[in-house]
């Protein structure tokens, strides 16, 4: 009866005072959001890129140093852009070579470009084929990696497997011919599977590198993939190895390249962090000063209260009580806003698609419990401090 | 002495100064029987709501002994004051001062929870003998002057108090619920309570059993109540119109 007599007295007063509570529930949901989106966002890159680097075996990869071209209108010079170079195909038969020898364990080779479908640009990858299923494991496909040997049209057509944001885009599913064609060619192919890989990866249509090269006019290479041994010596020793049996490419430990994403993470977060523990802050201040009004224009009541007998705990837990109520409606509001919000960073900045984190709702309730209820404290005070006496004569 | 001639409280040398040096009583002595009405009367400024905030353990006096039920609550922290007051002491304010956001019923139940735990049957109890069994779910928004102070006599007898005080319990009413107000004090002193009234109304003064007269704090005058029979005067009082 107790309970229930506490919960009546609450829920009275923040009704009766809607428009306050109202204020406080929104700045404390504005803070929980944010608190939502960096934790769901560093939780979820740090764990795709963790993924990828734990499941996909390759610790090097070898691009083509980029080539600067120099750009300019008769004797004005406007500084050059980096334009994409690519390996020679002959690099393979060299890592073919390594792989003998046990200097590493295994390689593939993948050629990336622009054609078109129906009109469109389309982002195409040409990849072995037979590889991807293993360096690719957390990729879930619709339909299947490659063809059914019994398939009368496998014969006829190369494979394609397509991402699923472009398949939805071509209105594609597997089973589907899909024809791509470049500025001099065209080839026909027999899509297997619609991909959906969590990243910029669903945006792009994969087929056999040869398919690619073809459609593509090049004998060339993008990049290369290599899976290493530790055993075999440290990474950094390997890649100066490889550096010098391919010296036309750069072999950079893919450590590195999430140590890059790693950076662009931190500094998101540093600037999410700061701006959420701000907007915490301007939260704490809003509920403060609403509090403050509010014990104000109830110095009667709880001088009323102090009067019935009401000791300093009753009062602290009536005005904590209130707090901890718009901490929660604002944390759980707040969660949810945070999550949309994460999704939508993730997309635009990460092109990747980041599940909800149930971690991030206790943390996010606690965060804004502990700033509702440090931000009472000083409310709280001058309730406790109010004399009966003097408030209920009207002074 | 029997129970009733008993003092229940016991003022001795009571003096309250307030900051600048404003005498609000200045050596006040006087004791109070159990189940006595004693009224206090006297002007604006003459001390009568700080002896009553002094009795009633929301304030505390500069001088003297306040004894109340065998407890001296001159001596009294504040945590102690607050436990003593809930446990001895009932208030009836001018203003009623109830919650506008609880019930008629919930607003007596408030009492009881500052005090130990709710009892809705108790609390309905309490509501019927001051006539309003048909009002429990009404705010207090939604019920006249006259009822909402009826409401207030219920919340001040709900934890069964020894010592019932009540600020001018008719200042803010009109004739007919003064006179339904002033009956159930009646039915209460009949039953033995203990009751200490401030009124600027003599009409009023004349149902206690002794009205104390203050003045610039001091107490000016007292006399026994020589009226006739009580029936009469409040009759008298609704007949003022």
């Amino acid at each position: 009866m107790r309970r229930r007599m506490f919960a009546r007295v609450l829920v009275g007063s923040l009704r009766k005072r809607a428009s306050r509570t109202l204020i406080a529930v929104l700045a404390v949901l504005l803070g929980a959001s944010l608190i939502t989106a960096l934790f769901t966002l560093s939780r979820g890159v740090e764990s795709q890129a963790g993924r990828e680097l734990r499941r996909y075996g390759a610790n090097l990869v070898i691009t083509a140093p980029a080539a600067r071209v120099t750009t300019g209108i008769g004797n004005l010079e406007f500084g050059f852009v980096e334009a994409e170079a690519q390996l020679p195909d002959s690099i393979k038969g060299r890592l073919s070579s390594a792989v003998a020898q046990g200097e590493i364990e295994d390689f593939s080779a993948f050629l990336e470009g622009t054609v078109y479908a129906d009109g469109r640009a389309v982002a195409v990858t040409g990849a072995e084929f037979d590889r991807l299923s293993v360096l690719r494991p957390w990729w879930k496909v619709e339909g299947a990696w490659a063809p059914k040997e019994a398939d009368p049209q496998a014969s006829s057509q190369a494979p394609a497997l397509v991402g699923v944001a472009t398949a939805r885009i071509l209105g594609l599913s597997a089973g589907n011919s899909l024809e791509l064609r470049s500025d001099d060619r065209s080839i026909s192919l027999l899509i297997t599977g619609v991909v959906e890989a969590g990243g910029a990866d669903d945006k792009r249509v994969f087929v056999p590198l040869d398919s690619a090269q073809a459609l593509l006019s090049t004998k060339g290479i993008s990049r290369i993939e290599v899976s290493v041994l530790a055993s075999k010596g440290s990474i950094e020793g390997i890649a100066a190895r490889l550096g010098d049996l391919i010296p036309e490419g750069e072999v950079r430990v893919v450590g590195q390249v999430a140590e890059a994403e790693a950076r662009v993470l931190g500094k998101v977060k540093l600037l999410l962090g700061l701006v959420a523990g701000l907007v915490l802050i301007a939260a704490g201040l809003t509920i403060a000063s609403t509090m403050t009004a509010s014990v104000m224009e109830r110095s009667r009541e709880i001088g009323l209260m102090k009067a019935l007998g009401a000791g300093n705990r009753s009062i602290a837990g009536f005005f904590m009580g209130e707090a901890a109520t718009g901490a929660m409606l604002g944390g759980m509001g707040g969660y949810a806003m945070g999550t949309v919000l994460a999704l939508v960073i993730g997309r635009v900045a990460f092109e990747s698609t980041l599940p909800a984190s149930a971690l991030a709702l206790p943390v996010t309730l606690v965060s804004a419990l502990a700033v509702s209820l440090i931000a009472s404290l000083f409310p709280v005070r001058t309730a406790l401090r109010i004399d009966p006496a003097r408030t209920l004569k009207g002074e | 002495m029997n129970e009733r001639n008993e003092a229940l409280v016991e003022i001795r040398n009571l003096s309250r100064v307030y900051q600048g040096g404003v005498r609000a009583l200045d050596d006040v002595s006087l004791e109070v029987a159990r189940g006595e009405w004693l009224a206090i009367m006297g002007p604006s400024g003459s001390g009568k709501s700080t002896l009553l905030n002094i009795l009633g353990c929301l304030d505390q006096p500069t001088e003297g002994q306040v004894v109340i039920d065998g407890v001296d609550t001159a001596g009294l922290n504040a945590n102690a004051l607050t436990r003593f007051r809930r446990e001895v002491v009932g208030l009836v304010f001018q203003q009623f001062h109830l919650i506008p956001y609880l019930s008629a019923l919930e607003n007596v139940m408030l009492a009881q929870y500052f005090h130990s735990v709710p009892d809705e049957a108790e609390a309905r109890e309490a509501l019927e003998r001051v006539g309003l069994g048909e009002r429990l779910r009404h705010l207090p928004a939604q019920l006249s002057g006259g009822e909402q102070q009826r409401v207030c006599i219920a919340r001040a007898l709900i934890n069964g108090p020894r010592l019932l005080l009540a600020d001018e319990p008719t200042g803010n009413l009109d004739l007919l619920n003064e006179q339904i107000a002033l009956e159930l004090f009646r039915g209460l002193h009949r039953e033995g309570h203990t009751l200490i009234v401030v009124t600027h109304d003599p009409g009023v003064g004349e149902l206690a059993d002794r009205v104390l007269h203050l003045d610039h704090g001091r107490i000016a005058k007292e006399e026994m109540c020589s009226c006739g029979p009580r029936e009469e005067t409040v009759a008298a009082l609704s007949g003022r119109a």
